[in-house]
């Protein structure tokens, strides 16, 4: 295995993929519309209808699973402020883990699927690359528009959530621990193993198309998260992040150390 | 013995010595294989193939569609394993997984799609490419422009391979498989659907490359004139077998078949006709024509008795003349499966592709 083949395989992905609109825009869309649009829609809706959030049955649902714990800590604050804290520091936290699953798809299911439809795939097989050093090639490749979205939405979050909570409560609340734990550790675990689940099921697909149907099952973890913690069945403090991000990294490394043993041109379709 | 003075690709690539590519390239042959079996699910690709080349030499593959020139490519450009057989290509065993990664390391291979990234520029193509190489740097960097200017796409460079045409991606993609300088190439169609112009810049190309000491090319075609022109020795496939082996002109003689003539003459008429089929050493007549005959011909003597037989007939001849084999009428009796046992053979019939497709008749007496 060696680091620098890899990258080359990943540097050309990555100048290839920059020059594809089909890769690009989820990458920029999605954080865009999570980060920014949705917490601004669900905040300043209220405001503009006069119809209080709790009117809304699921935000009410997860506003009573609050814990004790958080309720006291909030207490000096009006319900108004309280409401608007819990919805930003927990209820949206979930939506950032399905960020990397979601701007990274197109690449990933692209990484081999994708170069079995242009025909390419046949040419990078003939090279002295190893099996092991494109594999992670290409899921380095397709890590970056996942992690970078996910990064650059939790920091137009932060930004948004703060500006809106010092201007309307006189509260900044993020980051908190947890926040930092989920952008430092469990969102790279997480982005990790749903591009590399992707990128395996793109050496076995056909088509990209295929490969990103198969994909989508990536986004479920982060999908029953949300439902779970508007049920109040858990919730995201920075216990439950440290443990999700050691699973996730558990999943990971067991799902590329099996990818690299399993992977090889050999028996790989070669065309669609 | 690796002699690359001389070589159209010299300025850009020796400048640059490739580690580990000149190690060991004095061990034997450049291919040796034997009994090759390729199998894509039920579908037989190849069936129990030997083929030999030594160093420095052009093989040609010839064979029709699905003959399994592809498949051998693959196989000996360790992409697929075989299914049974034995080979070494540049004295490596390709079933020891170390010696595959070096094999390819010191290969070129031109896929039949050439499988460029239509997004990246030229020189990206190339670029990144021999990085997978190893290469790197302004070692790298002085290799991409000698190749494109090799292959005569220094002005397009920056340009996205996406708006070339076939003939320019091809030469791209022959390039690409040069990036490494390597000891042995394999080229899969490289003029097929190309129109005759830029199939005449790519046979220059080829011409070029295999002038290099020591490099061996493989080169699969359907096309005879190229075979003929660059090949020092070709093999005929069929579903997936060797009908023949040998230079051009050894194919020639070999499987030669009967001797034939055509001879025209002003008029024909039942008397004429009468004499030259009872001419000695005249074995068949066909009437081609109003006026014209096809003879195969038993002897040496053949031609002129059949003439003065005609001639005492009074028939006036206008034209009489040997019709000699050649490498196409070869082909196209072995290639297509008719009887390929050396003589004895009717008239070629058919264009290419006759007798091709769904028959089954594999073996046929195609072995020999
Ligand atoms: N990827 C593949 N999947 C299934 N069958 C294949 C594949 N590639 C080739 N074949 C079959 O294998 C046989 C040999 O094909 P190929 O090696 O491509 O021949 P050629 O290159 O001489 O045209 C054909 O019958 C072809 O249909
Ligand atoms: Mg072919």
């Amino acid at each position: 295995m060696n680091w620098r083949t890899a990258l080359a395989v990943c540097g050309r992905d990555l100048r290839d993929a920059a020059r594809n609109r089909g890769a690009l825009v989820p990458a920029v869309a999605v954080p865009v519309v999570l980060a920014v649009l949705l917490p601004l829609l669900i905040v300043y809706l209220p405001a503009l209808t006069r119809i209080p959030l709790t009117t809304f049955n699921w935000v009410e649902i997860f506003y009573r699973h609050i814990p004790p714990g958080v309720r006291e800590r909030l207490g000096g604050l009006g319900p108004e402020a309280t409401e608007f804290y819990a919805l930003a520091v927990y209820f949206f936290a979930p939506l950032f883990l399905l960020i990397p699953a979601a701007a990274s798809t197109v690449a990933a299911a692209d990484s081999f699927a994708g170069e079995k439809e242009r025909r390419t795939l046949e040419a990078l097989y003939y090279t002295p690359a190893s099996d092991a050093e494109l594999l992670w090639g290409k899921t380095l490749a397709a890590l970056v528009p996942g992690l970078g979205a996910a990064w650059f939405a939790i920091l137009a979050y932060t930004g948004v959530i703060n500006a809106v909570g010092w201007t309307r409560y006189g509260l900044l609340p993020l980051p908190n621990l947890a926040w930092v734990l989920m952008a430092g550790l469990l969102l790279p675990a997480a982005a990790v193993f749903s591009v590399a689940l992707t990128v395996v099921v793109s050496a076995k697909a056909r088509t990209s198309r295929g490969a990103q149907q198969v994909a989508g099952v990536v986004v479920l973890p982060a999908v029953a998260l949300l439902v779970m913690q508007s049920f109040g069945v858990v919730y995201l403090g920075w216990g439950l992040v440290l443990g999700l991000a050691a699973v996730f990294s558990g999943l990971a490394w067991l799902l590329l150390a099996l990818a690299a043993r399993t992977f090889r041109r050999e028996n790989a379709v070669l065309y669609s | 013995m690796y002699n690359k003075a001389g070589g159209c690709v010299r300025e850009g690539v020796a400048a640059a010595a490739d580690p580990g590519v000149s190690a060991g390239s004095a061990e034997g042959p450049a291919i040796e294989a034997s009994g090759l079996v390729g199998r894509y699910g039920s579908t037989v690709a190849l069936d129990g193939l030997d083929v030999h080349a030594e160093r420095g030499e052009v093989l040609g593959l010839l064979g029709h569609n699905g003959a399994g020139k592809t498949t051998l490519v693959r196989i000996l450009g360790c992409l697929l394993l075989p299914h049974a057989g034995e080979a070494r290509v540049l004295g490596r065993d390709i079933r020891d997984p170390a010696a595959r990664r070096e094999i390819r390391r010191r290969i070129g291979v031109l896929p039949q799609d050439p499988g460029l990234y239509d997004r990246l520029t030229a020189a990206e193509n190339l670029f990144s490419h021999g990085l997978l190489y190893g290469l790197s740097g302004p070692t790298l960097a002085r290799r991409v422009d000698g190749l494109l200017e090799l292959v005569g796409l220094q002005g397009v460079r920056r340009s996205q391979v996406g708006t070339f045409s076939g003939g320019m991606k091809k030469r791209l993609a022959i390039a690409r498989a040069l990036v490494n300088d390597p000891e042995l190439v394999f080229l899969d169609e490289p003029t097929t659907n190309l129109d005759p112009e830029a199939a005449h810049a790519v046979h220059g190309h080829i011409v070029a490359l295999a002038a290099q000491g020591g490099r061996t090319v493989v080169l699969c075609t359907h096309n005879l004139n190229e075979a003929e022109r660059l090949c020092r020795r070709v093999v005929i496939l069929r579903q997936g077998r060797e009908v023949a082996s040998g230079s051009p002109q050894e194919l020639e003689r070999r499987f030669r078949g009967a001797r034939r003539a055509e001879i025209t003459v002003r008029s024909l008429d039942e008397a004429a006709l009468k004499a030259v089929r009872s001419a000695p050493g005249v074995a068949g007549v066909e009437v081609a024509g109003p006026k014209c005959l096809r003879l195969e011909l038993a002897g040496e003597g053949g031609l002129p008795a059949a003439v003065a037989a005609l001639v005492a007939a009074g028939a006036e001849v206008t034209r009489a003349v040997d019709v000699q084999p050649t490498l196409e009428d070869v082909y196209l009796r072995l290639a297509s499966g008719g009887d390929a046992g050396p003589d004895g053979e009717p008239w070629p019939g058919g264009g290419p592709g006759s007798g091709w497709g769904g028959s089954a008749g594999r073996g046929g007496g195609g072995r020999r």
